[in-house]
């Protein structure tokens, strides 16, 4: 019998042993889509804490407007609470999410390519061997010799079925494993949809809300916080009509409080400049929230899809699309990221 | 109650606004300057609450499917941790069937067989 021939039979009844429900390409296709999920939880929390940011910062001007001390100190007091509660909650937020990174790094550990390769490591000095043995008998024994390079052929054959044995298990794990994780993964993504963009308690709601807060309470202390400039305002006049020099020969009444010209000066370029880096904060978080939400749907739409295709046996081509719109939406929210100060 | 909150937001806002602007038409009286005080810090604190509240709302629904998932995610952990146990048990019964050949030839080289 041919080598070939006999490769041909061992192989076919190993097939016969235990059929691979998938193929590679759909193995790659759900090791791919696990790469792109493993760091998704960074945008959802992100959200969370530049708007929590905003909010902390923006009470300083709510604690500007009021003058009395207690209640100055009270209102102080009363940031740091927030900001500590809402540091916690970021926290609690990261780690609910963080669920959905790990499912997806336990997924490309699952169909991660090492245990085949280890397989392969492992029958090559078995050939090797075994050929070397060969290559004795046929010495002590030249009437009844073997054919040679069988030790090969032996280790490509141990390879091929070990291969053909892992990569089996390797796909119904990741075949069950992503059936049961596309209910779960749809509830959490559909939680997540209604929360990035509902009514009333929605995120999309919180960062409006907090828009216009910070712009009332932004003018709030400006109105508050105008006095000093009014005196400067009196001061300069009365300098330039009697052109005085000394700043003893000025009496009470020439500082009396009118005007409102000079207000801006009273706020200084630190909290004009903090109102500015609020504003685009803000906006830049809407704009994450926004492209949040498309992750979310992208998520959920290529997950399901995963799932479906594995069911039917589809390649990696058929999947292309939603794979690129979540990688898009993945690679979108990476880039607003970076513009929050 | 988010929708209530939102009310009450609004309601102290706008009094706060009209105190401000009662103030601004005429000098602060220490009374005046008080109750403007007090409602900024009452707004301060539902307007802090309105945010902990939606977080903490949100939180609340994720912790549903939270263990469910966790217990998958260990479920996928123990299954990747026998594939590598089976890839590590093909490799040493090659290893070991590498090394008895290897034994057998070093027999078979000496004449024992």
């Amino acid at each position: 019998m041919k080598k070939s021939e006999t490769l041909t039979i061992l192989i076919g009844l190993l097939l016969l042993s235990g059929c691979a429900s998938l193929t590679k390409s759909q193995l790659t296709e759900v090791n791919q889509f696990s790469q792109l999920t493993k760091s998704f939880s960074a945008y959802p929390q992100k959200v969370f804490t530049t708007l929590n940011g905003v909010r902390t910062q923006e009470q300083f001007f709510m604690a500007g407007t009021i003058r009395d001390p207690k209640k100055h100190q009270q209102s102080v007091l009363k940031i740091d609470t927030f900001r500590k509660t809402g540091a916690k909650l970021d926290e609690e937020a990261g780690l609910a999410f963080q669920i959905i990174n790990d499912y997806a790094k336990k997924l490309v550990c699952l169909t991660a390519n090492v245990y085949s390769l280890q397989v392969d490591t492992a029958s090559k000095p078995f050939g090797t061997n075994l050929d070397n043995l060969i290559g004795k008998y046929n010495s002590i024994v030249p009437q009844h010799a073997v054919p040679t390079g069988l030790g090969a052929l032996f280790a490509e054959l141990v390879s091929f079925g070990g291969d053909l044995y892992i990569h089996d298990r390797q796909a119904k794990g990741t075949k069950e494993f992503v059936t049961r994780g596309d209910t779960l993964i749809g509830a959490m993504a559909v939680t997540l949809e209604a929360f990035l963009n509902g009514n009333d308690n929605s995120l999309m709601h919180s960062i409006a809300r907090e828009r216009e807060n910070v712009n009332i309470n932004y003018l709030e202390f400006l109105k508050h916080n105008d006095e000093e400039i009014r005196i400067t305002y009196q001061a300069d006049t009365v300098y330039g009509k009697s052109k005085l020099r000394k700043k003893d020969s000025l009496g009470k009444k020439d500082i009396t409080i009118t005007g409102q010209l000079y207000a801006w000066r009273s706020t200084g370029i630190g909290a004009d400049s903090l109102y500015i880096n609020l504003l685009d904060n803000l906006g830049a978080d809407e704009l994450l929230r926004q492209q949040c939400l498309e992750a979310v749907k992208s998520l959920r739409k290529a997950h399901h899809k995963l799932m479906e295709d594995l069911q039917e046996k589809k390649t990696l081509k058929e999947i292309y699309a939603e794979l690129q719109d979540y990688g898009n939406s993945i690679g979108q929210m990476n880039s607003t990221l970076k513009t929050i100060k | 109650m988010s929708a209530q909150s939102d009310q009450i937001n609004d309601a102290l806002t706008a009094l706060q606004s009209a105190l401000d602007d009662a103030a601004n038409a005429g000098p602060y009286s220490p009374d005046l300057e008080g109750s403007l005080d007090d409602i900024t810090g009452l707004l301060q604190t539902v307007q802090n609450d309105l945010l902990t509240q939606s977080e903490q709302s949100l939180l609340d629904a994720l912790n549903t499917n939270k263990a469910q998932l966790q217990k998958l995610n260990a479920d996928i952990d123990a299954y990747t941790k026998s594939l590598g146990q089976t890839a590590d048990t093909i490799k040493n019964v090659s290893n070991a069937i590498g090394i008895a050949v290897n034994v057998i030839g070093a027999v078979v080289s000496a004449g024992i067989i």
